[in-house]
């Protein structure tokens, strides 16, 4: 049963694989806002949808959140993440007046999601469109709307796409399989970590239940035995 | 009766899982770590240089023991953020931080094809060369696995491995931090699919900043 199951997947991988990497993109296509916020990691695509967007005049102000400073960083080898998006902009024509660079340090998505509803606090009329990768979008939202349940009509997400790899092809390349299966285990690991506590708490009292439920119902089938095994009267 | 034993062996079996955990977490990140450190032989070695914290420093160290040859470096496709100017492409930081730290400009050599097949090329062309490659010590094992599988098993024996340590966490305590973790997973997702699927692509062109944007705009509204 198992192998032809995993038989039927190896066959069926090429309609399977690209419906696993679409299901993490939630993002909307660019449209007006007040702000973008860049979040940290893939500088090389996020800050160009913002160039764009601002180009287009689609936004008037991009936010960025400060980041946690890596080895690279520590030695001087290669500039913050932050300061990298901010030239960026800079260099593609965004207004230097037009970032802002956020309040905090973010080493996370959740600290992305901090940032912002300090910012929030702050500007609480103001509407976000936050750019990040494809494979991201679905667990930044997830992340935003837990941390800023009041503000969910306030941000909306926009897909930034890579250059190496795609929905339709990223399990042929390494960096693909790295990102998509990746991507995965940090939303699980988000879900439980940052989830609701009382549904998993929920959730495995009722596994335990059914459980116990299923071990009692093969215990009870009553199993064949030979008349003289029956230990009763003849 | 056989339902309570089921239910002592499962917690046996979470207990010990717990109680053990550390050295099965350390044993798992082993796995993904070969070489060490190279014991030194008189011949003077060349470096291919990939990746790792701290592997300027690594090479200095051979440098001033004059056990140095060239140093290979990759010179990856220019990115966007390369094209713009707004950062140093990896090779060329490379070859800063290498000379300042002393080794000649003229030991530095760029290459631009993928590692392995510059490899196979470098090790066919120089019979007596002994190759040393310094790398991320995750991913060790996944990039001697790619290499060998384009090398053959007798110029293998004229290449070493030397995983560099991240100073942020090694195989006692990645589970503990985050970049830890992240480093841990992306590496065994990336040995599978060296294991699995030894066929890899063509890269594909880097778009230039007008037209990564033009690209977007054009999903817009």
């Amino acid at each position: 049963m198992v192998a032809a199951a995993c038989v039927l997947a190896w066959l069926g991988r090429g309609m399977i694989l690209p419906r696993v990497a679409r299901w993490l993109d939630v993002g909307e296509r660019p449209r007006p806002a007040d702000y973008a916020l860049v979040l940290p990691g893939g500088e090389d695509t996020r800050p160009f949808v913002a160039v764009a967007m601002v180009k287009r005049g689609l936004i008037h102000g991009v936010l960025i959140p400060p980041t946690v400073v890596s080895p690279d960083e520590m030695d001087e080898l290669v500039p913050p993440t932050h300061e990298i998006i901010r030239r960026c902009l800079v260099m593609r024509g965004v207004d230097p007046s037009q970032v802002t660079l956020l309040e905090g340090r973010s080493g996370s998505t959740w600290n992305d999601a901090e940032a912002l509803s300090r910012f929030l606090e702050a500007h609480s009329d103001v509407t976000v469109a936050v750019v990040t990768n494809t494979f991201h979008t679905r667990r930044s939202r997830w992340v935003f709307r837990r941390m800023l349940p009041a503000h969910h009509r306030q941000f909306f997400f926009v897909s930034a796409p890579l250059d190496q790899f795609n929905a339709e092809d990223w399990w042929h390349y390494p960096d693909g399989c790295r990102t998509y299966l990746s991507e995965y285990c940090k939303f699980a690991y988000y879900v439980v970590r940052y989830g609701d506590r009382w549904g998993w708490g929920l959730l495995a009292i009722t596994i335990t239940v059914i459980w116990f439920r299923w071990q009692n119902s093969r215990d009870s089938v009553p199993s064949f035995r030979k008349p003289d095994d029956s230990g009763g009267p003849n | 009766m056989a339902r309570r034993r089921r239910l002592i062996v499962a917690l046996v079996c979470v207990a010990s899982l717990v109680a053990a955990h550390r050295p099965i977490l350390r044993i798992t990140a082993s796995f993904l770590v070969v070489g060490g450190v190279v014991e030194r032989e008189p011949r003077v070695r060349d470096v291919l240089l990939d990746s790792g914290d701290l592997r300027h420093d690594a090479v200095a160290t051979l440098f001033r023991e004059g056990a140095l040859g060239s140093v290979l470096i990759r010179k990856a496709p220019s990115s966007r953020l390369e094209q713009l100017g707004v950062v140093q492409s990896l090779a060329e930081v490379d070859r800063t931080e290498l000379v300042k730290r002393g080794v000649k400009p003229k030991q530095i050599v760029f290459f631009r094809n993928r590692s392995e097949e510059f490899l196979k090329e470098w090790l066919e062309e120089r019979p007596t060369s002994v190759v040393e490659v310094y790398c991320d010590r995750f991913a060790s094992r996944s990039l001697r696995t790619e290499i060998h599988q384009l090398i053959s098993q007798k110029d293998q024996q004229r290449l070493r491995f030397r995983p560099l340590p991240d100073r942020r966490f090694d195989e006692t305590n990645w589970w503990r931090s985050r970049t830890g973790i992240m480093a841990f997973s992306g590496n065994v997702f990336w040995l599978g699919f060296v294991l699995l699927s030894p066929r890899r692509l063509p890269d594909k062109p880097i778009l230039t900043p007008d037209e990564y944007e033009t690209l977007v705009i054009s999903n817009g509204p």
